[in-house]
């Protein structure tokens, strides 16, 4: 049944991002007549900037030559960034042009001698917290770059290209008591008892601030459980239609889905610090094999570091790729951003 | 003194019976205000911990809060022993004063000076300060000394009247991140910008730093007539990482450096060039 499909991030850019598509369009127009400038599209990750950059080079009608990343360059494996000319040149991915190791910045002061140059159109797409540290680090933004940063998805228009996907009505559900909890949610967690070593779990609650405050502005008979199910998608995701996505195929059972089926948001573990710099590495990367993150966080990735951040669900192996699994993402940029491990 | 009022021309005081009642209500509020005090400085401490985000600001409140709980305490018992009308108080307070500002001079300058560094704020709890010839974390303020944990982990006393006598200087004034300067000392013959460059990149590589708008990362080239000194400015995340990142910078630095051919003076062709 096609209305049953899993819905697609890559079918739903287009309608997230109207005005940045536009944006880039007009870049592209103007560079018939002054070659040679570079555009930076920068999202968060599962933010669709990759799809979003697959769209511009679908539908540019330019000669376009398009690379799209997967490994970090470093001191042993550059990345050659120099290419046959063409009107056009699109890197994805190009985070992966440095690592935060010494010597892993010269394929990115390739990649900064080719757009001083000016000889090409270049269009790259960046990750927000790689592009942050770029630019602090080695002031990447400092290059006469036009950047185009995405925006989080209104919950509105979340809901309008979700619904607008199937054909017939989807039917929501609002089958979760108070108790088990739209407004809070429990979870057990670990803390360390004062004066001893010994560890106890307790329970740890999560309250959704948005829907309470939904609450007492209406009158509770107005919330729709087609409400209930668009608002913890918004305050899940926090405007990340990748993870507001996944979250939905995760829950969707055609033609219904059921606010119990939403995932919670896991609770945060206790983090040490080289357990963190793991993470800092992550949340700019992407994603990174296993040797890949050894070379980048150097001793600090001991496999027993990486094995029990998957114990903790803080990490995930797709494929032999380790990433920080959607949903942990917003609530581990913004704890590292509080330690001010990222920008 | 029998009937409980005792007569003074200078200050009539009304007195209460001292009884067992009223000992055993003074020593308890002493021994609640004491526990009180642990408490909330343990909560506050573990708290502080817990949310490292605000460390400092948590910890500030620690110092504030003795002094509420000593002056109530104080007032309480005061209040039942000598049930004072408000120019009886008045006057109590000022003869008290003046006792302790001539027979205990230096404690009570201490405690001056521990009210000037709460209300002043020249550092906080959670800061990393020199302050009366010591370096180190400020553990705690008194209300007569300042507690320091110095690099080598010792718990120093420091008196608060040093405020007034010494310089105090804060490195990272109540926030979270500070600045931490680490010298690389290389041969005179070497490649100066190779070194500035290996010394910048290690610093904006570390796992210790801090990074973007508020703290920038510069990186200083010193010539001595037998080798240059070069000097990495950059801000620590943590503050308790101090060490830990200067000696990341150093470590990792000379890696690079003796990969790259950078060497160290060397002492003999000194003595030879001074020869």
């Amino acid at each position: 049944m096609e209305a049953a499909a899993p819905l697609s991030l890559g079918d739903l850019v287009p309608s997230f991002y109207t005005q940045e598509f536009e944006t880039v369009r007009t870049f592209i127009e103007n560079s018939r007549t002054r070659p040679g400038t570079h555009l930076a599209v920068i999202g968060d990750s599962d933010s669709g900037r990759e799809e979003f950059v697959q769209r511009i080079v679908q539908e540019s009608t330019k000669t376009v030559t398009h690379i799209s990343l997967s490994h970090p360059a470093n001191r042993e494996h550059p990345l050659a960034v120099r290419i046959p000319e063409t009107s056009l040149l699109v890197i994805g991915n190009a985070h992966y042009l440095a690592s935060r190791t010494i010597g892993g910045f010269s394929s990115l002061d390739e990649f900064v001698s080719l757009i001083a140059e000016q000889k090409q159109t270049v269009i790259s797409s960046w990750n927000t917290h790689a592009w942050n540290y770029f630019t602090a680090a080695v002031n990447l933004d400092k290059t006469g770059t036009e950047t185009v940063h995405l925006p989080p998805v209104p919950g509105e228009l979340l809901r309008e290209a979700v619904l607008s996907h199937y054909r017939h009505a989807v039917t929501c559900i609002n089958d979760a008591t108070l108790r088990e909890s739209v407004f809070a949610s429990s979870k057990p967690r670990t803390i360390r008892l004062p004066f001893t070593s010994k560890k106890v779990k307790i329970p740890w609650f999560t309250i959704d601030w948005n829907l309470i405050r939904s609450a007492f502005k209406r009158r509770k008979d107005e919330i729709s459980p087609e409400d209930v199910v668009f608002s913890r998608l918004d305050a899940l995701s926090g405007g990340n239609p990748g993870v507001a996505i996944t979250l939905w195929n995760k829950g969707f059972q055609y033609p219904e889905i059921r606010v119990s089926r939403i995932q919670e948001l896991p609770a945060l573990p206790d983090l040490s610090f080289d357990e963190r710099f793991i993470l800092v590495n992550l949340l700019m990367m992407e994603s990174l094999e296993a040797k890949e993150l050894v070379r980048v966080a150097g001793s600090t990735a001991t496999p027993q570091d990486i094995l029990r951040l998957m114990n903790e669900q803080v990490l995930e192996d797709t494929e032999g790729q380790i990433r920080i699994p959607p949903l942990m993402t917003k609530p581990i940029a913004e704890y590292l951003r509080g330690l001010r491990m990222v920008i | 003194m029998a009937n409980g009022i005792l007569e003074s021309t200078t200050f009539p005081l009304t007195v209460s019976t001292l009884t067992a009642d009223i000992i055993l209500y003074a020593v308890l509020i002493i021994v609640i205000a004491f526990f009180g005090i642990l408490l909330l400085s343990f909560l506050l401490t573990r708290l502080a911990e817990r949310v490292s985000t605000h460390r400092t600001q948590i910890l500030m409140v620690i110092p504030f809060a003795k002094i509420v709980i000593y002056a109530g305490a104080i007032f309480l018992i005061a209040s039942t022993l000598f049930k004072p009308d408000v120019a009886e108080l008045i006057a109590f307070f000022g003869l008290f004063g003046a006792i302790l500002a001539f027979g205990v001079k230096d404690l009570f300058t201490d405690i001056v000076g521990g009210f000037v560094i709460i209300i002043e704020k020249p550092f906080q709890i959670g800061d990393k300060i020199m302050f009366g010839g010591y370096y180190g974390e400020v553990a705690d303020i008194g209300l007569r000394s300042t507690k320091i944990i110095t690099p080598d982990e010792s718990l120093v006393s420091v008196p608060n009247d040093h405020v007034f006598s010494q310089p105090v200087s804060s490195s990272n004034a109540g926030e979270m991140a500070m600045p931490v300067v680490t010298d690389l000392y290389i041969d005179g013959r070497c490649d100066a910008e190779k070194a500035l460059a290996i010394s910048r990149e290690t610093a904006i590589t570390s796992k210790y730093a801090a990074l973007g708008k508020p703290y920038p990362v510069s990186v200083l080239l010193n010539d001595f007539p037998f080798y240059r000194q070069v000097r990495v400015k950059a801000f620590v995340s943590d503050i308790r990482n101090e060490f830990l990142f200067k000696s990341d910078i150093t470590r990792r630095a000379w890696d690079e450096m003796r990969r790259q051919g950078i060497r160290p003076p060397v002492p003999g062709m000194i003595a030879e060039s001074a020869g």
